[in-house]
């Protein structure tokens, strides 16, 4: 499979702070991407940078294999729906439909307005007087009827109540099975999209500090509990991203696939293992106690 | 090219301020004049036409803050969303001009409205051949839509402080030169020297300076982030 984003030592420093920190990885084509990460993280810096709407302060940025600074043939291809859109103060729903067509290559004007009655927008109306709900609605109408080869949500449903959320995630499912395309969503709602995931970018104070398929990081992590003596003998050796204490037990994330040998000596001890969530493993890993790098797991 | 034209698109999206407002401004201008020539029964000269003028230096001014982050948003080349704005001041500027060119038509052949009032008729711009003013009334308009845009591309690029250190070094050249002028007594010559300027050499000036704010705004925009 070939390379959609190649990234390289990127960095972007705004006078003395760093946003995007000497970041390096590579995107797949016909993926989904989780991006995820705190606020601030530089997650919306890292995307601009793809798109050309900000300029890097070092390193190598490929997308499609050439720089998209000014490119049409990169740009064409790149449909980004950021959190932070903003429309002329005149347009309609309808007026972002019109200029879409003219704007996305693949455009589907059929399905763009089927999504428009399925998340009841009106068309008439200013996007400027649209609720908050109803204007990420019109970025995710405008994201999955744009087609483009490279489909990038950043934050797509603010707003949005759960049965608009579900709806976006059945469409979008719906659409890549039929027209498969690299998208990349970056979101605070882990749990919720991440059967979506084939792949999880986790950034933290602008690193990249976790980059994994979706399927690897299943089991990844394990919750280990018991009497606080057995399991502090049990966890040398291991990454710890997180510890608990209620008295004489201790309840500890470690990363890391446990073997068979290691499941076989909790059992002997009378240590309760489970599986962590994809959310609380980017909880841990974020909360600013630890420090770690990408690919320091493998 | 569909993206050169989705940026027309993106512009004209917004009707009432490209089409429909500077048209009723002149109307206004236009029915005000009517009124005051008929009050005190004399012939005016009026300069009511300017009001369109002036409306679209203001369009330049607003529209890179309306559309410049939505096109970029979208992904588009800044190349683009330059020559697509281009694009559309170039057209509004011709028709418009041909409007004007025909309001004076009907102005002249009415005798003046029959009430003396030369509203699109303006003496010395407008005296010349057809084509001759066709031209200036083209270069007026988007002269002063590119003046506009230039200084809110000064914006767009270095913000704030830029829009004011810009102004600040304007007004210093201003009075330096005004004081110098004076000192040596040149301001005679320069009055004559502009009233001998021709309209085809003053438009033809005026369409120099246009290239320039062009190539001006199109380096800020270069360099612009939204």
């Amino acid at each position: 499979m070939s390379n959609v984003i190649e990234i390289n030592g990127l960095t972007k420093t705004y006078g003395k702070v760093t946003a995007v920190d000497n970041v390096s990885f590579k995107i797949q084509e016909g993926k989904i991407y989780g991006l995820l990460g705190r606020n601030g993280a530089g997650k919306t810096t890292l995307m601009h940078m793809i798109t050309a709407q900000l300029f890097k302060t070092s390193g190598q940025l490929k997308v499609f294999g050439e720089e998209p600074y000014e490119n049409n043939r990169v740009l064409s291809q790149i449909c980004f729906i950021k959190e932070g859109q903003r429309y002329p103060d005149n347009f309609r729903v309808s007026d972002v439909l019109k200029v879409s067509q003219l704007i996305f290559p693949n455009w589907d004007q059929e399905l763009a307005y089927s999504l428009i009655t399925q998340f009841q927008l009106p068309l008439k109306r200013r996007v400027k007087k649209l609720s908050r709900g109803m204007l990420s609605s019109v970025g995710i109408v405008v994201g999955i009827a744009s087609r483009a080869p490279l489909t990038i949500f950043d934050e797509p449903y603010l707003g949005l109540d759960a049965v608009a959320r579900s709806l976006f995630y059945d469409k979008l499912l719906e659409d890549y099975a039929e027209h498969p395309r690299t998208i990349i969503l970056s979101t605070h709602l882990i749990d919720e999209v991440s059967q979506l995931l084939e792949h999880v970018l986790l950034v933290d104070k602008g690193k990249l500090i976790l980059n994994e398929e979706a399927e690897d990081l299943r089991g990844r992590a394990t919750t280990v509990a018991g009497e606080s003596s057995k399991v502090e003998g049990y966890l040398a050796g291991k990454e710890v991203i997180h510890r608990e204490q209620f008295g004489g037990l201790v309840s500890a994330t470690v990363m890391g696939q446990l073997t068979v040998k290691d499941r076989d000596q909790a059992s002997k001890l009378g240590l309760e293992l489970s599986p962590v969530s994809l959310q609380q493993m980017v909880v841990h890993l974020t909360n600013g106690k630890i420090d770690r790098e990408a690919g320091s797991t493998r | 090219m569909n993206r050169v034209l989705g940026i027309v698109r993106t512009h004209l999206a917004d009707r009432w301020s490209w089409i429909i407002f500077p048209w009723l401004i002149l109307s206004i201008s236009f029915v005000t004049n009517l009124i005051i020539v008929k009050l005190i029964g004399d012939s005016i000269y009026s300069g009511g036409l300017a009001s369109i003028y002036i409306y679209m230096m203001v369009i330049g001014i607003l529209s890179v803050a309306q559309t410049f982050p939505f096109i970029i948003g979208f992904s588009v080349r800044r190349r683009d969303y330059f020559l697509g704005t281009t694009t559309t001041i170039t057209v509004i500027s011709a028709l418009s001009a041909i409007v004007i060119c025909l309001l004076g038509y009907i102005e002249r052949k009415t005798d003046y409205w029959g009430v003396k009032l030369h509203f699109f008729n303006i003496e010395y711009l407008t005296d010349g051949p057809v084509l001759e003013r066709l031209w200036i009334l083209f270069v007026l308009m988007i002269h002063l839509f590119f003046l506009g845009f230039t200084i809110s591309c000064i914006h767009r690029r270095f913000g704030r402080n830029g829009l004011f250190f810009f102004f600040i070094v304007l007004a210093i050249a201003f009075t330096i030169s005004v004081y110098l002028i004076t000192s040596y007594h040149k301001w005679n010559a320069i009055f004559d020297w502009f009233g001998d300027i021709s309209v085809i050499e003053l438009s033809s000036g005026l369409f120099i300076c246009t290239l320039i704010y062009v190539g001006v705004s199109y380096l800020l925009l270069r360099r612009a982030t939204v």
